[in-house]
């Protein structure tokens, strides 16, 4: 007999002095988390707002910065590395399949292999995260992290995965930049950072990790840091409250009206590309940085998983502009050394970016939300 | 859909939605200032994730799972348990007149968070134990049990009349 206290709840609630809806400053943060998740599938960044947060270089807080003790030397990116999942199995590259103990939210290529991100739900909304390394021979190490509603990052030439960490006081700009070695589940590395972080919905600013550097999104800046070293700076060519996506030293401009138009070089802030196609929803880019994979609008079902509203799609080679067609099925990502997975109605295929010629894998994904590597699902 | 969403139709959506989804938030958490936090986030990320609304009439809907995911998420965090929840029942011999709002929100301010919202979308929402679950992230499981505790919590503050004791006996 649910009634009394159903009444009682009724009551209270219509007692309450309800403020007004604050439905622009709604809408803005709308547009800023929105912009967040086109970087999920596109890296993508607002070219009329590359505006340098304040050039500075912050020497590291050495009570703070733990260097890597024996730091990482940069892998060559496996062409077998690679991993697709349905519902709580794994496929990977090299044809070993794996059975996680509940579902794939997200894939993260490392140099020791893929790291996968597991919880009841598909979708990374939610804190139940698990993180396991599942190497190339199909062992599942488990890494004992509970990072919770976070954005962590990978690169696949690495054996890391960077996340950041809150440091001190609730409510202050106070983080740490964790690098965790996947092979050993240790840290292998911390750098304290300072800034406020108020545009995402995280509990932690994201990060992206590219080679020797982790950048951070807060929300004056987006910081450089070096892992190495304990070097941080603002990021000169990359504007602030956003996601960072930076892969192999690239970057994708959003314009003004949110689609992807360019790449750059975070480094000089040269343009890679300029004008890419309009009308995609974004733009993914590949691991070795070579390629820009144009992301269709898709739509999702009551589980989260989304299928293109229309598979015809491009791949741009930044080395010259050039694009070539690609159908790119339901759902598609990236090898570590950059070619196109495509997943069309549970079949695996690869892609060349150059040619746009495919070839079936032989893998059939069975029942289950579908991940595909190389892609961020961060949300 | 949401490419063709105007900021007409959202603004239009949101002082719809808004007042339901204020009340359910203050319901849960107990402060006007949080509910009022937790609701424009909610929004926002109804707004960021609005290709995955089908129809308009299953946006209010979606909304509330997003607003119940995301307080979801709040509870979790270490600050929110060290400073929020109150896991200590006050005075069993403390007397409460369960018909004012007061003796109410300081009954549901005896119980954990999580506690706190599975109530709440319950039996103030009317959401079935499978929706609670997705809403928040948990087992049904998880919510039968916590459903169970929280009555009992109730019961002792606002007595058997409020909350009769059948309520939790049947534990779903």
């Amino acid at each position: 007999m649910t009634e009394r206290l159903a009444l009682l709840l009724r009551q209270e609630a219509d007692t309450l002095d309800v403020p007004t809806a604050p439905a622009d400053a709604i809408l803005s943060r709308g547009r800023r988390v929105q912009r967040r998740r086109r970087l999920v599938v596109g890296a993508t960044v607002t070219a009329g707002v590359v505006a340098v947060a304040g050039l500075g270089m912050n020497l590291p807080d050495r009570a703070h910065f733990r260097p890597p003790t024996d730091p990482a030397v940069a892998s060559a990116l496996n062409p077998a590395g690679w991993a697709v999942a349905s519902g709580s199995t794994l496929s990977l590259g090299n044809g070993a399949t794996v059975t996680l103990p509940s579902k794939v939210k997200s894939i993260y290529y490392t140099s020791a292999g893929s790291v996968v991100r597991t919880g009841k739900a598909s979708y990374t909304d939610g804190s139940d995260s698990s993180y396991a390394l599942v190497t190339d021979d199909g062992e599942v190490h488990s890494l004992g992290l509970q990072l919770g509603d976070r954005a962590p990052s990978s690169d696949p030439t690495l054996p890391y995965l960077a996340y950041a960490e809150k440091r001190g006081v609730v409510g202050h700009g106070d983080w740490t930049v964790v690098l965790r070695d996947v092979r050993t589940g240790d840290v292998a590395a911390t750098i304290p950072i300072d800034g406020a972080f108020s545009w995402g919905g995280w509990e932690a600013p994201p990060v992206a990790l590219d080679g020797d550097h982790v950048y951070v999104g807060l929300d004056d800046a987006t910081l450089e840091v070096n892992w190495r070293t304990g070097e941080v700076e603002d990021a000169a060519h990359l504007p602030s409250s956003r996601f960072p996506g930076v892969t192999a030293g690239h970057e994708v401009l959003e314009d003004q009206r949110g689609n992807p138009s360019a790449v750059i070089d975070v480094a000089t802030g040269d343009r890679v590309v300029s004008d890419l196609p309009a009308g995609p929803a974004g733009a993914s880019l590949s691991p070795d940085g070579r390629y820009a994979l144009l992301i269709p609008w898709s739509t999702c079902n009551d589980d989260y998983v989304c299928v293109y509203d229309d598979p015809a799609s491009q791949v741009v080679d930044l080395s010259d502009a050039a694009s070539t067609k690609l159908d790119i099925g339901d759902q598609a990502g990236w090898t570590p050394d950059g070619r196109v997975i495509r997943v069309t109605d549970g079949a695996v295929d690869l892609c060349s970016p150059a040619t746009g010629d495919c070839t079936s894998t032989g893998i059939s994904l069975g029942d289950g939300p579908v991940k595909v590597g190389g892609n961020s699902y961060e949300s | 859909m949401a490419r063709t969403l105007t900021d007409d139709e959202f603004a239009e959506f949101v002082h719809a939605a808004w007042p339901g989804l204020y009340r359910t938030a203050y319901l849960m958490l107990g402060e006007h200032q949080l509910a009022e936090d937790l609701v424009q986030t909610s929004l926002a990320k109804t707004y960021a994730s609005w290709r995955k609304v089908k129809e308009p009439a299953a946006a209010p809907a979606y909304a509330r799972v997003v607003l119940a995911n995301t307080a979801a998420s709040w509870f979790r965090r270490k600050s929110w348990r060290n400073e929020h929840p109150t896991e200590v029942l006050p005075d069993a011999g403390t007397e409460h007149d369960p018909t004012t709002r007061t003796a109410l929100v300081d009954a549901l301010a005896t119980l954990a968070p999580r506690q706190r919202a599975v109530v709440v979308l319950r039996y103030y929402d009317d959401l079935s134990v499978r929706e609670v679950a997705y809403a928040l992230g948990i087992s049904e499981g998880t919510v039968k049990s916590q459903t169970s505790d929280a009555l009992a919590r109730l019961r002792a503050q606002l007595g058997e009349a409020a909350v009769p004791h059948t309520l939790g006996a049947h534990r779903d």
